[in-house]
């Protein structure tokens, strides 16, 4: 018996030891091998910790694979954006990675790009591009925005027993929380009839914390019956906080997103805040890379992927006297936190060492 | 019966002039107080007042360029810078509450001389000196906080640990604070507008500031320094507006990514309301903070009845132009 066990071992170490052997020995495709890949990433806007994880992410699994990446940040303004997407094809960049903006202002942009043969990586945004001009070079990434909505407010749902009176956040004519919002109005409400909701606020996308702040301060001064505060988006969520922070009174939070600052404040208050659904910005720019180099590659990639969203509940992370949390943390509570292997190839492996 | 007719639309026209804008902040009280309930409270009232207030202050700044008949765009960025630096001064390099709220108040000064230089030396026009300063600020303060936010218990870039500071709480009085059950932001609000009403109503450096907004040319013939009097004008725009930016960043409890950028046009339109105020025709400190309030007053209606932020913004157009309708109509003849 223990000899059979021994062999099996053995046999696997054997079979593991294989595996690094093979990894070194895959063939770096050719477009790829031996070349300094030039890539752009073109942002609506840079600023706030989210996206600058995002970038973060991006840039560190840029450079593995020794790819040259360039930052813009078109700071709000989409003919900037679609203007830097243009002087990527005309640089003649190697892929193109996108993250927001709204499609009716990028798509010509996007078009010339594809049809130059350029990869389009995109994420939160969605192009409607026939396949004749796309020839299976574009991706549309989101972070599960419609099973995000469904956790966070599932979480909502679970903790006020299925009914109580709600300050709903609705951010219109973004395409993340209006995939969040179609499963409110139509999954949540039909299904929990308890759940009311009192207010509505939407500020828009343009700073809105201090906006966000100021609403839910008017609306707490002026009524006593919230049971709950719903946002959409964590950068109502820091508003909402400090608000209800303000007010004195235990109103519980749930959001969608989360950033440092956002553990930081959840922790300060774990009767406040109490949970949101996100995913890692770090893995959002990991798979953006690694999907423009499969594309490149001339590997086939899909045309829509969704990365796996996780609910941070503040119940799962340690008191602030024990631990203070961050981004990075995550990792050790909550499996697909950190980093994924999602479209992570032997030869991205081969190509990272060969760099070393 | 033509003069009778002619004199009484005169007079309908004088009392709008004079009491219009009044008479808008009063029909917007009493109609939010009959449609909603909890409208007309103790606790609204000062919600309203406590809202007002970064604005108001920010307003307050412009108005003091409009006196010499300048402009100031940078006072949002000002605020903003002023709200990163405080907030970098005790998270980031543990400093209290005396350095975090002098150093901002300095820059916003310094700012204000660098914009006068601009304006007076280089002879640039006050509209892009102060631009060119907005985009500068707004760069520099990002740059500044590494693009995010500076906030409590943040970790350092380059796996350095957490950030040692805190946000003092002497400091964060400063925007959540109360005195005698009225919020901190309120008083000083109240403070400096009643300081600016003084300084240019009963002041001769006030009634100077008035007359080279009103004719430089002859101002200068009457031998006022007007470039020393416009230096003066600047650096209290700045300085009212990184106090704006110091009881922003204690209201939010962090250095948030141009937290003062959304406040510019706003304090733009109260400034120019505040013309209408009282029939006064020019910019004024108690006019900017009727301005202020009267939005306040709408936003806060308007939020308690569910209207998305797009129509706040068409009531707020709607206003502003009525106020300059008012003002500048009267200008004319």
């Amino acid at each position: 018996m223990k000899k059979c066990l021994v062999s099996v071992l053995l046999i696997m170490l054997a079979v593991s030891f294989m595996g690094v052997v093979s990894a070194a020995n895959v063939e770096i495709p050719e477009n790829i091998k031996g070349r300094t890949l030039r890539m752009a990433l073109v942002k609506e806007w840079g600023t706030g910790t989210h996206m600058i994880t995002h970038i973060n992410g991006t840039r560190a699994e840029a450079e593995k694979y020794g790819i040259d990446l360039s930052v813009i940040d078109a700071n709000n303004n989409l003919a900037k954006m679609s203007d830097a997407i243009d002087n990527a094809v005309s640089n003649k960049m190697d892929a193109i990675l996108i993250s927001h903006g709204k499609a009716p202002a990028l798509k010509d942009a996007v078009i010339r790009a594809l049809k130059a043969g350029i990869p389009v990586i995109v994420f939160d945004n969605d192009f409607d591009v026939p396949y004749e001009i796309h020839q299976g070079k574009l991706v549309s990434l989101d972070q599960y925005d419609l099973m995000m909505g469904l956790l966070s407010q599932m979480s909502l749902v679970q903790e006020l027993d299925g009914s109580g009176n709600v300050i709903y956040n609705r951010v219109a004519n973004v395409p993340p929380t209006d995939k969040r919002h179609r499963i409110w109005q139509g999954g949540i409400l039909p299904t929990y009839p308890g759940i009311k909701v009192v207010n509505t606020i939407d500020q828009g996308t343009d700073n809105p914390m201090p906006k966000a702040q100021s609403a839910l301060e008017t609306l707490l001064t002026s009524r006593n019956n919230i049971d709950a505060v719903y946002a959409v988006w964590d950068e109502y969520a820091k508003g909402f906080y400090n608000a209800i922070v303000a007010s004195g009174k235990t109103i519980p939070l749930y959001s969608v997103d989360i950033s440092d600052q956002d553990l930081a404040m959840m922790q300060e208050h774990p009767e406040i805040w109490r949970s949101s659904a996100a995913v890692d910005p770090t893995i959002v720019g990991q798979v953006q890379i690694r999907l423009a180099l499969k594309a490149i590659a001339g590997e086939k990639i899909p045309r829509y992927y969704s990365l796996k969203p996780v609910i941070v509940h503040v119940d799962d992370l340690p008191s602030k006297e024990e631990k203070r949390v961050s981004m990075a943390d995550l990792a050790d509570y909550y499996d697909g936190w950190g980093y994924t292997t999602d479209f992570l190839e032997d030869w991205m492996i081969a190509l990272e060492e060969s760099l070393n | 019966m033509k003069n009778n007719v002619k004199e009484s639309n005169f007079d309908l026209f004088k009392f709008l002039y004079k009491y219009g804008t009044i008479i808008v902040i009063l029909v917007a009280i009493l109609f939010f107080t009959f449609t909603l309930d909890n409208f007309m409270n103790f606790n609204n009232m000062t919600n309203i007042f406590r809202s007002v207030s970064i604005v108001a202050l920010i307003a307050l700044a412009i108005t003091m360029s409009l006196t010499i008949d300048g402009f100031d765009l940078s006072v949002g960025a000002v605020a903003g810078f002023a709200s990163v630096i405080a907030a970098k001064f005790m998270v980031v390099w543990e400093m209290g509450a005396v350095p975090a709220i002098i150093v901002p108040l300095i820059v916003g000064i310094l700012v204000g001389c660098i914009n006068a230089f601009f304006i007076i030396k280089m002879n640039i026009s006050d509209m892009l000196t102060t631009l060119s300063m907005m985009f500068l600020l707004t760069g520099i303060s990002i740059t500044f906080q590494s693009g995010s936010a500076i906030y409590n218990f943040m970790p350092l870039p380059n796996n350095a640990g957490m950030a040692p500071g805190t946000m003092n709480d002497a400091f964060l009085f400063i925007g959540q604070g109360k005195l005698f059950g009225i919020p901190v932001p309120v008083v000083i609000m109240l403070i400096v507008a009643l300081l600016a009403h003084v300084f240019l109503n009963q002041t001769k450096y006030g009634r100077y500031l008035y007359m080279i907004g009103g004719n430089e040319e002859a101002a200068k013939l009457s031998g006022i320094p007007i470039n020393r009097y416009k230096l003066i004008a600047y650096m209290m725009s700045g300085f009212i507006a990184a106090l704006g930016g110091l009881v922003l960043g204690a209201r939010l409890g962090s250095g948030e990514v141009d937290a003062g950028g959304p406040y510019l046009m706003d304090s733009v339109a109260a400034a120019f309301i505040g013309f209408s105020v009282f029939g006064i025709g020019k910019a004024n400190a108690f006019g900017t903070l009727f301005g202020a309030l009267l939005m306040g007053i709408l936003l806060n209606g308007l939020i308690m009845m569910d209207f998305p932020y797009y129509s706040q913004d068409i009531v707020k157009g709607i206003v502003l132009i009525l106020a300059l309708s008012l003002t500048y109509y009267k200008k004319k003849k």
